[in-house]
């Protein structure tokens, strides 16, 4: 699987949390970079990436991720 | 009921919950207790997890704007727009939920849970929902609480407890007391030294007032923001014939911005020498 295929479908879990459409991602975005992405959408928007993935974060995990590409690297450390 | 019987309704309540288990402070007991608090108290106001919920997101959205104009300003909502339409129930559900969702709120009611000690009687000063009450209620053979907006919930819910909707001190209650809590009240006052002279007054010697501050908190009804270095609250205190025995600083992690919030948890008890001077 690659990189590129799980930011489209990263993407496509972070339009539906915040009810946006044509969400441009690359690896460097960061939750700051995108309006509404606060700190309860950020635990949905992982809750939801969990379910879609079938991956389990760890809250620790969750709190060290700083972008887009570090859910893209997290993700892929549990597939 | 438990913990799970809350979590399991609520996969966002679950996840955020998660993180408190791993902290040091948490206790099973008091997460137990919290939420069948919670879920008795929607049950009674007709309400449930999800509508609750929604309602506290709609609050954190806003104090992340506040946050926001916090750092941009250094001022206090309330000094730079009107205060926002929030009936007594919807803000009371923000004020339970964020006990099982954000850690410095489990914090300060584990440090309730944990410090209190038996006595005759309390009195609690700005109950709110009164979910504090119920954590400690047993230790006490009666508990007196105060609000000027008491919803039908909390009397419902503790039908031994004295409820008060007026101001402390009041005619109504002059016998003094062993505990007084001022839990996340002083900081919604334009200066919280009346009240504690007022309370100090009230407390039998060797009473105990159990009070909170909160420092960079720009929510909505704040009006007093504390120094970071409390040490100036510190010696008002003792000056009122106080002493303090416990002083427990509770920091504030947002996403949004960091503001160095923090709550002190402060544990204040008369003096006996200086009252029976």
């Amino acid at each position: 699987m690659s990189a590129k295929s799980t930011i489209e479908r990263l993407t496509e879990v972070i339009e539906d949390v915040l009810d946006v459409e044509d969400l441009v991602l690359t690896p460097a975005t960061t939750a700051e970079d995108v309006e509404g992405w606060d700190s309860l959408a950020h635990v949905r928007i992982v809750i939801a990436a969990e379910e879609e993935f079938g991956v389990r974060f760890t809250t620790h995990e969750v709190a060290a991720l700083k972008s887009v590409g570090g859910v893209v690297d997290l993700i892929h450390s549990k597939l | 009921m438990s913990i799970k019987t809350l979590t399991t309704q609520h996969r966002v309540v679950e996840f955020l919950h998660r993180s408190i288990e791993e902290m040091p402070f948490y206790n099973g007991d008091l997460s137990d207790r919290i939420a069948t608090f919670i879920l008795r108290y929607l049950d009674e106001c007709g309400s449930d997890l999800k509508t609750a919920f929604g309602v506290y997101e709609r609050f954190i959205a806003d104090f992340n704007g506040d946050i926001k104009a916090f750092t941009e300003t250094g001022k206090y909502p309330a000094a730079l727009k009107p205060q926002p339409d929030l009936d007594r129930a919807s803000y009371d559900m923000v004020l339970l939920l964020s006990c099982l969702v954000s850690p410095h709120r489990y914090r300060m009611m584990s440090l309730i849970y944990e410090q209190t000690r038996a006595s005759d009687d309390a009195v609690f000063v700005g109950c709110g929902p009164g979910l504090e009450i119920d954590l400690v209620a047993e230790k006490f053979d009666q508990a007196h609480a105060f609000d000027l907006s008491l919803g039908s919930a909390p009397q419902a819910l503790m039908p031994n407890v004295l409820f008060y909707e007026e101001y402390f001190p009041s005619p109504r209650l002059t016998t003094g007391s062993d505990a007084i809590y001022l839990i996340e009240l002083l900081e919604h006052l334009d200066d919280p030294l009346p009240i504690l002279r007022d309370c100090t007054a009230f407390l039998r010697p060797g009473g105990r007032i159990y009070m909170t501050t909160a420092t960079n908190l720009p929510q909505f009804d704040h009006l007093y923001n504390f120094a970071p270095d409390h040490s100036g609250f510190l010696t008002d205190l003792e000056a009122m014939g106080l002493i303090v025995v416990l002083n427990v600083e509770i920091p504030h992690v947002y996403q949004s911005g960091d503001i160095e919030a923090k709550n002190h948890f402060i544990v204040a008890q008369k003096d006996d020498y200086k009252d029976g001077s």
